[in-house]
């Protein structure tokens, strides 16, 4: 009977869904920011796994077959004709990393950095040099290297995968090491499990992403601060490695079965993550990674992440603050239909973002095996929450326009429920200790662009499901995107 | 006296183990029903629904007579068959099992039937109801206990359902006493032997046939081997004593040893005729003395294996002589051996290579198997090796003298075994014909609580179930609304009723109800740990009636079923008469809004032709999860798709694709269609409906369905034209940082990055990437070509101390030297760069223009500090010879020559030949080049 109920309800949705569509011009993901293919040439297998952008503006793509490709005129409003593809290498092993310093291409493989040239000046690299290749690798396919832009001080921040993604069998597997352009090697954070890419945020932190799995009970955004732990213990072992011990003492092995935040009051070094990306809701795989450095020509989000899911072939949008000395804060979902499944993403100066994708070996909304695209913006402003910030007793919501403060003030336009993950080695985790917080109340600002609300009460460790339904525009418009899920792991103090 | 005094240290045993088991043992005297002791902690199933629940279990129908309205509100739970029972359950437990139930079992079923009056009376009523039962014989499986088979049993106990209903056990395979609602197993090693616990696991309905104990294995091995994990305590404490005794012996010998001329090195007991008790491979020998008993004299083969020679004795005379150097050879010799104890004495010796002893017995009546199954250490010699274990063992209730039939006792027992009540539940068939019961309670409705069973010490005729407080309150409840229920129960009760006898909610959820405990969560486990909870939980079965096809879901009740390759919990089989019921009322009860027909535009086989595009890796991609027709998908290997018809209904699969988060909350699978759009709108006119049913009409076709797009792992064979291919990725032959490369002139090679040397050199075809390319990647490629030569392991430079030092092997990437680049040259030819020693080399192969295809191979060194003694090992070979122009050819395989090289040096080392360069610099500078032709 209940079954009954819910599919009718599931279907009459729907149904709704598709009547509003034909009759009503409600604008749609696409209205703001267009999906533009490049053409890929024929024969050309480009399963994408980093993307890099040279002072030239020369865009370089590498794929998992191990070739790096360079595009002339990656900006073309028409990518099919004026787009200029050349193989600048082959023979590479998987590389999921993509950098460029001094007219080198660093590029990040299975077993090592490596830094390329093209000597010559005929387009193809003939210099391959060994940067690093100071981890192991043993044949297992999840030894995946993912290797990050360079920072401030001249270093590839780098991301291996477990082995198996459960175990390290091979030297600093589940670490992030640092390699300099001049080949030192800095173990930096243990605990790393199944990564999906690496980045920087606008004030040069970085980040990765680490997917659902054994220690990790959804997909999530962590910060790679020197020294820290970020959750899974097997690769903790090769603290007794001697370089290892420039990341600082070796973390105590959290107790499975746990919570996130209890484990992190008890073992110091643990960095809860940053951003969780509730399983399905969000995505399912979470990957690429960069931030909005457009000032402004990539539309409202300046300075704010985005990161991409492989499996659902989309982009989310990521607003961090530091509450604790920490970073934590809230995602939404951004722009679906991306053509297969994202892995590397790249935002441009100018004000484009372009997103490659593959779906070999796990499958994607996407149906293309792989692609790369280029999201542009229209020019026109999303009705969106603009950033959602905690506050000691609940949140502060902006909006990208400002708000109809009738719905804005009604708390029946916003509807809570909070939970969190158990922290354990067994595989992912099923949402857990839900609470339904009350909307007590919800204050406008004068300048209707901010609404404050306040709730009964706020769960520290939990994540904040937050649906806006009811919020509309001075225009009469609902969100774009309705949901913002905020991960709590600390309630700010109050505000004096 | 003697039993209260062992019984006692057996308690205190347990003390010394842990205090609080001792407390749970006694609480736990009262019947344990899995469905009760779970639920009547909640509130999710009421009291009454669990007082009916008792009544079935405890099959309180068969004394007290249901009437026609109370009849299908019961599920009356069938006690044991007892025809052959004499042949199941060793005879010295009747006796005590009967007197003392609750004690010698607590938590069984079985009531404490009243044997008497007095002590006496009840005494020698039990003694004579065990001579009867005894003298039920039958034949039995001959099979011995077998230490190898132990950790499949433990396996299988732990992992494949065992542990759903039943405690787990420790280390020493003892069960952990009051593990949540766990169905007690008792003291297994004094009622079955290793032969009738198999052959209750094997078919336990053949004698329990209400399902409550499900088949779960899956032959008579699996049977054996959770029959002798399950009864390894008994052996296990023996094994801490060990079966036998054994003398370790050192020295080189060709043929065994006069042991009594030597002096044993080590000494100790062993479990087993196993020569792990060596202290090392090779160059020693074993003496192993022990006594086994047997039931009756006859004709006995022994088995005598072994690597090298050993030789067996029985009562003091050589019975098999397989003695001398020889790989593992079996001699096998039949003998008269007399009934009863003997001695066996055998022994073993390696002079090198492989080592193994087998010892194994077999005669008309005993299946060949491992003769330590029937060893013991003589009391007489092992004396003061007592050890607290084996007074566990002895000292375990229910252990009585040697057992002899008296058949005058079992005459009586026969009139008793109806008299006291035996025959209202248990079945014993007499000349065909089952015994009828002679007891008769009071009618079900008539019942009233604090009376009988149910009062406080029930009293006189009354069996005593050691039903405690909240299990006599919800009988009460259930009794007192019998009278009003209605006479059958409706669908939904009837499902739930079931669902709590056959105790399917230790693993299935349905309804919100059920579902693993927690205490036994993590026993469930899977193959494919990355599918998460999907791949290592049973199903949940809320909706399975609206899901599952009827005969689909008969069979699976039935028989049990392995659709879930990766889940290593089974689903066992329940039987048709203990499940049957349940299909019509899962129909009727789990209802979905049924799909309207599908008009197709297209026709039937371009329906089918959609659905394949559909599941294809151009369309939906399916298979990149899924297997089909079991063949691999790339990633995960989840259920297999031409499965799917055949379980599924239509309606539900419509459904359920649409949105499967409703159906399965947490499911990894996608949402194909996400809020029901199509991203194909060129398939089947981009309908939603029509596309998931085009599915559906394909995968009907079950394994005839043709293969869909990107199913199969084509190779990807890399051809060089004109310039070279490179390859890095894991080559087999070249490791993990290996970088592979193919020349248009079709000669091939892989370099090592971490041993710093040219692996292999290959003619013909490259290599196929399919492994890397295909899917995920894993593993080792070796090369496609053919005439494949591996260079010599180790670095290819390298500084000796002097010209007999032996060539250093690579223990670590580093100790090799530094890889530091290849480059490329206008041919797109690589050439690599490595440091050793301060020496920065490049190595530049190029293919030689010679018609069998070869490698040049240009080597420059330089340094600023040329260090002295360093050398290039050009080959290694058993046999290196020197031929015309400078040529030498390698164990016939290639030829290599040297040019602008010193004089090599010719050398045996490591038992081979070696040819070593010395390296002499010019100006900082060392240039020479190694052809090769093959």
């Amino acid at each position: 009977m209940k079954n009954t109920l819910l599919l009718s309800s599931l279907f009459t949705g729907l149904i709704l869904a598709s009547f509003s569509k034909a009759a009503d011009p409600i604008p749609t993901e696409d209205d703001y920011y267009k999906i533009v293919k490049f053409e890929i040439p024929k024969d050309v297998v480009l399963e994408a796994g980093s993307i890099e952008l040279t002072a030239d503006n020369k865009l370089y793509v590498s794929s998992r077959r191990g070739e790096i490709w360079s595009i002339d005129n990656p900006f073309a409003k028409d990518l099919a004709k004026d787009a200029k593809w050349t193989r600048y290498a082959h023979g590479l092993h998987e590389v999921l990393g993509l950098a460029s310093k001094d007219g080198w291409i660093y590029a990040t493989q299975r077993g090592e950095l490596t830094k390329l040239k093209d000597s010559n000046g005929d387009g193809k690299a003939d210099i391959f040099q060994t940067v690093s290749d100071a981890w192991e690798i043993n044949g297992d396919y999840h030894e995946y290297a993912f290797g990050s832009k360079f920072d401030k001080d001249g270093n590839v921040w780098i991301v291996l995968c477990l082995t198996g993604s459960f175990n390290s069998n091979s030297k600093y597997r589940g670490w992030c090491v640092r390699v300099n352009a001049d080949g030192t090697f800095t173990p930096t954070c243990s605990g790393i499990r199944s990564p999906g890419s690496i980045g920087f945020n606008a004030a040069g932190d970085c980040f990765y992403t680490d997917n659902q799995g054994p220690w990790n009970g959804t997909s999530s955004l962590k910060h790679l601060l020197p020294g820290s732990f970020q959750g899974h213990p097997d690769g903790n072992k090769w603290f007794d490695l001697k370089e290892a011990k420039l990341a600082g003492p070796k973390p105590e092995t959290p107790k499975s079965g746990s919570r996130m935040m209890i484990e992190a009051e008890r073992i110091p070094q643990l960095m809860p993550p940053a951003i969780y990306f509730p399983y399905k809701k969000m995505g399912q795989s979470a990957s690429g990674i960069d931030y909005d450095k457009s000032e402004g020509k990539f539309g409202p989000f300046q300075n704010q992440l985005f990161v991409a899911d492989q499996t659902n072939s989309t982009v989310m949008r990521v607003h961090l603050e530091k509450v604790h000395g920490r970073y934590q804060g809230a995602c939404f979902p951004f722009r679906k239909g991306f053509g297969s499944g994202n892995v590397p993403i790249m935002a441009s100066k100018n004000g484009h973002l372009f997103v490659g994708g593959t779906n070999r070996g796990w499958g994607s909304h996407g149906n293309k095996p792989f692609a790369l695209e280029r999201l542009d913006w229209t020019g026109k402003v999303p009705f969106e929450i603009h950033e959602m910030r905690a506050k000691n007793d609940g949140f502060e919501l902006t909006f990208t326009h400002p708000v109809d403060p009738k719905t804005a003030a009604d708390v029946a336009s916003y509807k809570m429920s909070t939970y969190c993950y158990i922290y354990q080695s067994a595989y992912g985790s099923p949402e857990v200790d839900f609470t339904y917080p009350k909307i007590t109340s919800a204050v406008v600002a004068p300048d209707n662009k901010s609404v404050r609300i306040v709730i009964d009460k706020p769960v520290a460790g939990h994540i904040h499901d937050l649906t806006v339904a009811g919020v509309r525009s001075k225009d009469g418009l609902p969100l774009l995107h309705p949901e913002a899920y905020y991960t709590l792991n600390y309630i700010p103090e109050k505000a004096k | 006296m003697r039993k209260n005094f062992l019984f006692l240290a057996l308690c205190f045993f347990i003390t010394a183990v842990n205090p609080a088991q001792i407390f749970a043992a006694d609480a736990s005297k009262r019947p344990i029903v899995p469905g009760f002791e779970r639920f009547s902690q909640g509130k999710e199933i009421d009291q009454a629904q669990l007082g009916l629940l008792l009544l079935g279990e405890l099959n309180c129908t068969s004394c007290h007579a249901p009437t026609a309205t109370t009849k299908g509100l019961i599920q009356a739970k069938q006690a044991p068959l007892l025809d052959k029972v004499g042949a199941r359950i060793k005879p010295e437990y009747f006796e005590s099992f009967i007197a003392k139930t609750h004690e010698v079992k607590p938590g069984s079923t079985m009531p404490q039937v009243s044997l008497g009056n007095t002590e006496q009376e009840k005494q020698a009523t039990a003694k004579a109801l065990a001579h009867y039962l005894a003298q039920q014989a039958g034949a039995t499986e001959k099979l011995l206990f077998d230490p190898k088979q132990v950790a499949l049993g433990k396996t299988l106990f732990a992992q494949s359902g065992c542990v759903s209903c039943h405690a787990g056990r420790d280390q020493a395979a003892k069960e952990i006493l009051n593990v949540n609602n766990s169905v007690p197993l008792g003291a297994l090693e004094n009622k079955y032997t290793v032969g009738s616990l198999t052959n209750f696991l094997e078919n336990p309905h053949q004698v329990r046939p209400s399902g409550r104990m499900p088949a779960l294995l899956k032959d008579k091995k699996e049977a054996h081997a959770v029959a002798c994990y399950l009864l390894q305590s008994a052996k296990a404490s023996a094994k801490s004593a060990g079966v036998l005794k054994f003398e370790y012996f050192e020295g080189s010998w060709t043929t065994l040893p006069d042991f009594t001329k030597l002096k044993a090195i080590a000494k100790g007991t062993a479990s087993d005729f196993d020569v792990e008790v060596a202290q090392k491979m090779n160059n020693n020998a074993i003496r192993f003395e022990g006594w086994f008993k047997l039931q009756s004299a006859g004709k006995y083969t022994l088995h005598l294996g072994s690597d090298d020679g050993s030789k067996i004795w029985i009562d003091g005379k050589l019975i098999i002589d397989n003695d001398g150097v020889h790989p593992h050879t079996v001699i096998s010799k039949t003998v008269e051996l007399y009934k009863g104890e003997h001695k066996v004495e055998v022994g073993v010796f390696d002079g090198g290579g492989d080592y193994s002893l087998t010892v194994e017995i077999e005669s008309n009546n005993l299946p060949r198997q491992p003769l330590s199954g029937i060893c013991s250490i003589d009391e007489k010699t092992a004396e003061g090796t007592t050890t607290v274990a084996n007074v566990a063992i002895a000292a375990a209730p229910g252990i009585p003298e040697p057992f002899k039939l008296d058949a005058a006792l079992a005459t009586k027992g026969r009139a008793l075994f109806a008299s006291v009540g035996c025959a209202n539940c248990h079945g014993m068939n007499e000349n065909n014909k089952r015994i009828p019961a002679v007891v008769q309670g009071p009618e079900l409705l008539k019942l009233r609580p604090e009376t009988g069973c149910l009062s406080e010490n029930p009293q006189g005729k009354s069996p005593d179930f050691a039903l405690d407080a909240k299990q006599k309150a919800a009988i009460a409840l259930a009794l007192k609304n019998l009278a009003s229920m209605p006479p059958s129960p409706d669908s939904k009760a009837l499902i739930n009723q079931t669902f709590l006898s056959l105790n399917c909610y230790a693993c299935h959820q349905r309804d919100k109800i059920g579902g693993p405990e927690d205490s036994r969560n993590a026993s469930f486990v899977s193959t494919q740990p990355e599918m998460g909870d999907e791949g290592r939980l049973p199903p949940a079965l809320t909706g399975v009636g609206a899901k599952l096809n009827p005969d689909w879901l008969k069979q699976v009740l039935e028989q049990g079923t392995k659709v879930r390759p990766y889940m290593l919990a089974r689903m066992p089989k329940y039987g048709a008469a203990n499940v049957n019921h349940l299909i019509k009322p899962l129909d009727e009860v789990d209802i979905i809004t049924p799909v309207e027909a599908i008009q197709f535009a297209d026709t039937p086989a371009k329906v089918k032709t959609s659905g394949r595009l559909l599941v294809g890796s151009k369309a939906l991609g399916c298979i990149k999860c899924h297997t089909f027709n079991n063949q691999k998908a790339e990633g995960i290997q989840a259920l297999d798709l031409t499965s799917m018809p055949q379980r599924l209904k239509r309606d539900w699969f419509q459904r359920y694709m649409l949105d499967p988060q409703p159906f399965r909350p947490g499911t990894r699978m996608p949402a194909p269609w996400p809020m029901g759009k199509t991203f194909f709108d060129e398939i089947l006119e981009g309908s939603t409906k029509k596309q998931i049913e085009g599915i559906y009409v394909y995968l009907s076709q079950g394994s005839k369905a043709s293969p869909p797009e990107g199913l199969s792992r084509e190779a990807i064979v890399l051809v060089p034209d004109k310039e070279p291919i490179i390859y890095r990725n894991f080559i087999e032959g070249a490791g993990a940082r290996a970088i592979g490369v193919g020349y248009p002139e079709k000669v091939n090679l892989a370099f090592d990055a971490n041993s710093l040397r040219v692996a292999m050199i290959w003619q013909g075809a490259f290599i196929d990437a399919a492994r890397h390319w295909r899917d995920r990647g894993v593993g080792y490629q070796p090369p496609l070509g053919d005439n494949i030569i591996s260079l010599p392991a180790g670095p290819t430079f390298a500084t000796l101390a002097s010209e007999k030092e032996n060539w250093p092997a690579i223990t670590s990437k580093e100790q090799a030297g530094t890889f530091i680049s290849y480059t490329t040259d206008a041919l797109g030819r690589p050439s690599f760069q490595y440091k050793y020693a301060d020496v920065m080399i490049t190595d530049f192969p190029t293919p030689t223009k010679n018609k069998e295809g070869g490698f040049s191979r240009a080597f420059t060194l330089e340094s600023k500090t040329p260090p002295a003694l360093l050398y290039l090992r050009a080959a290694v070979g058993t046999k290196i010879e020197e031929q015309k122009e400078g040529w030498f050819m390698v164990d016939g395989e290639y030829k290599f020559r040297l040019v602008g090289a010193k004089k090599p040096i010719v050398r045996e080392s490591n038992g081979k030949k070696e040819i070593l360069v010395p390296i002499v610099f010019e100006n900082g500078v060392c240039k020479l080049v190694q052809e090769y032709s093959w």
